[in-house]
Parts: C-alpha cells; sequence; structure tokens
C-alpha cells in the first residue's frame, strides 16, 4: 500500500517517485490542477490522492469553523491588566495637605485619544511618555509619537493646540513641554 | 482593603469607629461626586497569579467589595486617620473631580461618623474618554 | 471622514500603545485575537477548561512582556508563539501525569472542535454530516504534538511558513518537513472518509 508507515511514508515520497506535497497541491487547485497523465494512471498516486481528497475537505470544514472565545475569558484578563496597569507610576494633581495624583498610563491614554482625534486627520499616537517636572504643580511635560501618512497634511500649531486642551478638560493639568515625535507613514506601510 | 494598621477609630472619649464603617461612608460619598466613574480596587493589594486561580482572583468577592478602592489607615489609637481614595473619573477634569472627593469624604464622615480625618488622599486611576467634541473647551479650534 | 477600513488600528500601533501600559489598546488586541488563540489551544488540546486556561496565560504573558516585542507588528505570530509553548507544556504534563490507563474522551458533540487523544473514529458514522470533520479531529489527536501544531497552523490560520517557523522556534525547512509527515499520517487516516 502506497501510503503505509515507514520509510516511504516518512520520506513523504511514493514508490513512483512523487511526493505528497506536490500530490497534496494538486488537490489544493482543484479542477485548475494541470493534468498529469502519471498521476491518472498511477495506483500509487490514485490511492494517496484519495486520502488527500478526504483530508482536504474535511479540512475546509475544520478551517470554516467559527471557534469562540469562552464570554468570561476576555473580563477575567483585562481584570488582570487592569489591576497590574494601575501599579504604575503617578503624577500629581493636587499638592497639599490632601494630595490627589493621577497615573501616567491614564494621562498617556488622554494626549493619545487627543492626536487620533485631530479632526480631519487620520493620525497614530503610538509611544507617550508623561512625567512631571520635579518642583512644579500641575504641569507635565510629555512626548508623543505620532503616525501620519506621508501624504497628509495637517498643522502641528493645531495639534499641539489640541493636546493641550484635551489633557487640560480631561486631567485639569498644563502641558509645560510638548515633544512631538512625528513619524511618516508610507502608504500600505499600514499593517506594520 | 480597611484597617491598615491599626485598629478602631477614636472620635471621642470611649467612642469607637470601625475602619470599614469609615472606608463604607468614604466609598459612598466618593461615588457621590460629579464625574467619578467608580472605585478601583487596586488598593486591596491582591497578588494576581498565573493559572486557574486568576479565574477566582478575577471574579471572586473582591470584585463585589463595597470599599475596593478606599484604604483607611488609623495609628496612635485611633487618634490619627488617613483615607486614600482610588478611582476612575469622566466627563469632569480629574483634578476638579479630585477636590471635591477630598471635600465630600471630609464632610460625609464628620457628618455622619463624626471621623475627623488627618488626610485624604485621592488616586485617579483611569481617565474615562468622551466623545471629543465633548472634552474640547472654547477656543480649541476644530 | 475615514472609511471603516482604515479606522481598524493597526497591530503595531495596538501593540506599541499596550507595551506603553495603555489598556484600552491591549483590551483590543485582545478581542481581535482571543478567538484564534482560544482556537488553536481547543484544537491542540481537546479540552475547553484546558484551553481557555491556556488563551488565559497567553494574554497575560504577553500583557506583561509585551515590552520584550521587538517587532510590535509581528504580536499575532508573537501570540501564536506564546500559545503553541503553553499548548505544548500542557500535553507534556497530561502525559507526565497519566497513570489511568483509560484515555479521556474527546469532547465530540455539539459545537466542540477539539482533537482527541487519538484513536479511529467508527466508519459507521460515515453517512453523519460532519462525520469527516469528526474523524479528521482524531486523526489530528493522533499525531505527535509538534506536527499537530505546524498542521493547524498552516491550515486552519493559513500562517506562512516562515511565521510558523517564527511560532514553533523551527527553521522553516523542518516546519515543511512536519507538515509533510502530518499531511502523509492524515490523508492516510482520513482515506476511508473520502
Amino acid at each position: 500500500m502506497a501510503l503505509n508507515r515507514g520509510r516511504l511514508a516518512r520520506s513523504g515520497r511514493l514508490p513512483c517517485g512523487h511526493t505528497i506535497d506536490s500530490l497534496w497541491e494538486r488537490v489544493r487547485s482543484g479542477a485548475s490542477a494541470v493534468p498529469d497523465e502519471h498521476v491518472a494512471r498511477c495506483r500509487h498516486c490514485q490511492t494517496a490522492l484519495e486520502g488527500l481528497r478526504a483530508l482536504h475537505a474535511a479540512t475546509e470544514e475544520l478551517a470554516a469553523e467559527e471557534v469562540s472565545a469562552p464570554p468570561g475569558l476576555f473580563d477575567r484578563v483585562m481584570r488582570v491588566v487592569r489591576t497590574e496597569a494601575r501599579r504604575g507610576d503617578t503624577v500629581p494633581l493636587v499638592t497639599g495637605p490632601d494630595p490627589a495624583s493621577v497615573s501616567t498610563t491614564a494621562v498617556a491614554a488622554v494626549v493619545r485619544f487627543a492626536v487620533d482625534t485631530l479632526p480631519g486627520q487620520r493620525l497614530r499616537a503610538r509611544r507617550c511618555r508623561v512625567q512631571a517636572p520635579p518642583g512644579t504643580v500641575d504641569v507635565l511635560d510629555v512626548s508623543v509619537e505620532v503616525l501620519s501618512p506621508s501624504a497628509a497634511e495637517w498643522d502641528e500649531t493645531e495639534l499641539r493646540r489640541r493636546i493641550a486642551a484635551v489633557v487640560s478638560a480631561h486631567v485639569g493639568v498644563r502641558v509645560r513641554r510638548l515633544e512631538l515625535d512625528v513619524v511618516p507613514l508610507e502608504p500600505g506601510e499600514e499593517a506594520r | 482593603m480597611t484597617g491598615v494598621g491599626g485598629g478602631a477609630v477614636c472620635v471621642a472619649e470611649g467612642v469607637l469607629v470601625e475602619p470599614r464603617a469609615v472606608a463604607r461612608v468614604a466609598a459612598a460619598a466618593t461615588r457621590r461626586v460629579a464625574g467619578v466613574v467608580g472605585l478601583e480596587p487596586t488598593l486591596t493589594g491582591f497578588v494576581v497569579e498565573l493559572g486557574r486561580r486568576v479565574r477566582d482572583v478575577a471574579t471572586g468577592r473582591e470584585a463585589a467589595d463595597p470599599v475596593d478602592g478606599v484604604r483607611v489607615e488609623t495609628t496612635a489609637g485611633g487618634q490619627s486617620v488617613v483615607v486614600t481614595v482610588a478611582l476612575s473619573v469622566g466627563g469632569r477634569s480629574a483634578r476638579d473631580v479630585s477636590v471635591d472627593v477630598v471635600h465630600g469624604v471630609r464632610e460625609a464622615l464628620d457628618r455622619q461618623l463624626g471621623v475627623r480625618v488627618d488626610r485624604v488622599e485621592v488616586v485617579v486611576v483611569d481617565v474615562a474618554l468622551i466623545p471629543p467634541e465633548a472634552a474640547e473647551e472654547p477656543g480649541a479650534s476644530t | 471622514m475615514a472609511d471603516s477600513a482604515a479606522d481598524v488600528v493597526d497591530d503595531a500601533t495596538l501593540a506599541t500603545r499596550a507595551a506603553d501600559g495603555d489598556t484600552t489598546a491591549f483590551e483590543m488586541l485582545l478581542r481581535r485575537y482571543s478567538d484564534r488563540v482560544f482556537g488553536l489551544a481547543l484544537r491542540m488540546l481537546g479540552d475547553r477548561a484546558e484551553a481557555e486556561d491556556v488563551a488565559q496565560e497567553v494574554f497575560v504573558t504577553a500583557w506583561r512582556r509585551l515590552a520584550e516585542l521587538a517587532e510590535p507588528g509581528a504580536v499575532r505570530t508573537w501570540l501564536f508563539r506564546i500559545a503553541h509553548r503553553h499548548c505544548l507544556g500542557v500535553l507534556r504534563r497530561r502525559r507526565d501525569r497519566r497513570t489511568d490507563p483509560v484515555e479521556e474522551l474527546p469532547e465530540t458533540g455539539g459545537r466542540a472542535v477539539g482533537v482527541g487523544a487519538g484513536g479511529v473514529a467508527d466508519p459507521a458514522r460515515v453517512a453523519e454530516a460532519g462525520a469527516g470533520v469528526e474523524a479528521l479531529r482524531r486523526a489530528l489527536g493522533g499525531l505527535p504534538p509538534p506536527q499537530r501544531a505546524v498542521w493547524l497552523l498552516a491550515e486552519v490560520d493559513g500562517l506562512s511558513y516562515a511565521e510558523i517557523a517564527e511560532v514553533v522556534g523551527a527553521s522553516e525547512q523542518a516546519v515543511r518537513g512536519r507538515l509533510s509527515r502530518a499531511r502523509t499520517r492524515l490523508a492516510e487516516v482520513m482515506r476511508p472518509w473520502r
């Protein structure tokens, strides 16, 4: 039997010299496969094709099955993530006898949001660092990497104003220094 | 988590208040402040582990504990009280919300329990983002 | 303004933000890949509870170690790599633990899509709808785990040889070899279901 275990099967080559992989490609390409006289007459090839066709049909069915992650998975993972994210650094909001602070990751999310939603543009904020300058009260230094489609035209001053306004509205602090690192994004590069 | 570093809070000669009661009142006062989205269980300090136990921790009663996100520390025989609140905000500036939370917690503890707090500390762990136009201040360009 | 396709934030951006501690970005990655990671684990392990544990571990590990990911655009293969490693670990422990000679039956009915722990399906079920898939699941269960993984990544998840090599930590040549052996074995077992 052509497909018996052992040396032949392990090497993926049939006694007639054809390989399982080449036959698999024939099965996969279906009707568009170039007719091959040897394959049509060879019993080794025909036997292998029978198995491969059955495999192909079942594979398509298996791949088409929709698998959904269990509903609780999302919440459990996010709970861990949120809890751990909160252990990060904070910057002061209010100093004095009743101090208040805000996490830097929360401020960074606000900054990214301001960049992403610049009206009429399709900018993407990536890395963002938030620091409180030593010895200051309710001001922050922010640096953010901005991906911009290379053809896009937008006003940097407008983006700066927007970031300052959104941080002021959501966080209530002034942005003292804003470092924008604009990375041009070539067309088609987006997926990476 | 309540009662770190001590026991009951002494409000008057011979009158004691459980730290848990302090935490509960502080939590309720915090939730009443406009712009507070929720208290955050970051202060419970539980250790999250990998594996099936994550599930228990993640869905366990910590989540339902009404005083999650509030820590009450008492020292020196209940004479000194520090309340720390961890919360997420949205719709108002984190700074403004924090200031109101401090006032709200101080006032509620004094009025409801007679507890004078030495310090109220607020930690904003999350800022919920609302649609951009609503977030813009007058003068910001569109 | 923007069309919906362009509004989809790319993997690299999400991975970079998540590595920065942005939980919303991580949440989007989780939504994007949880079904596929769970699916791979389920088909590798044939057990929903174990697959769920693996998927959970994969994403928690990913959250903690995203900063180590050199190329954020490769987060998809990276997630598969973590999943692959965890699955092989589960199978190894399962094998080491197995003192009971009676094999656990794989989940078969309903929406379960796991693979069995090997064995041959009853050909009398040929007439039933989905019998071919059922047979394939069992056949997959009979493959050595490294072959099963490579086969699933190629045929179900549609990864390229280069990506699979990245996921399983082997050369592309080794991947081709494993895939070829898996096909040979599976074709042999599947022949009665033609």
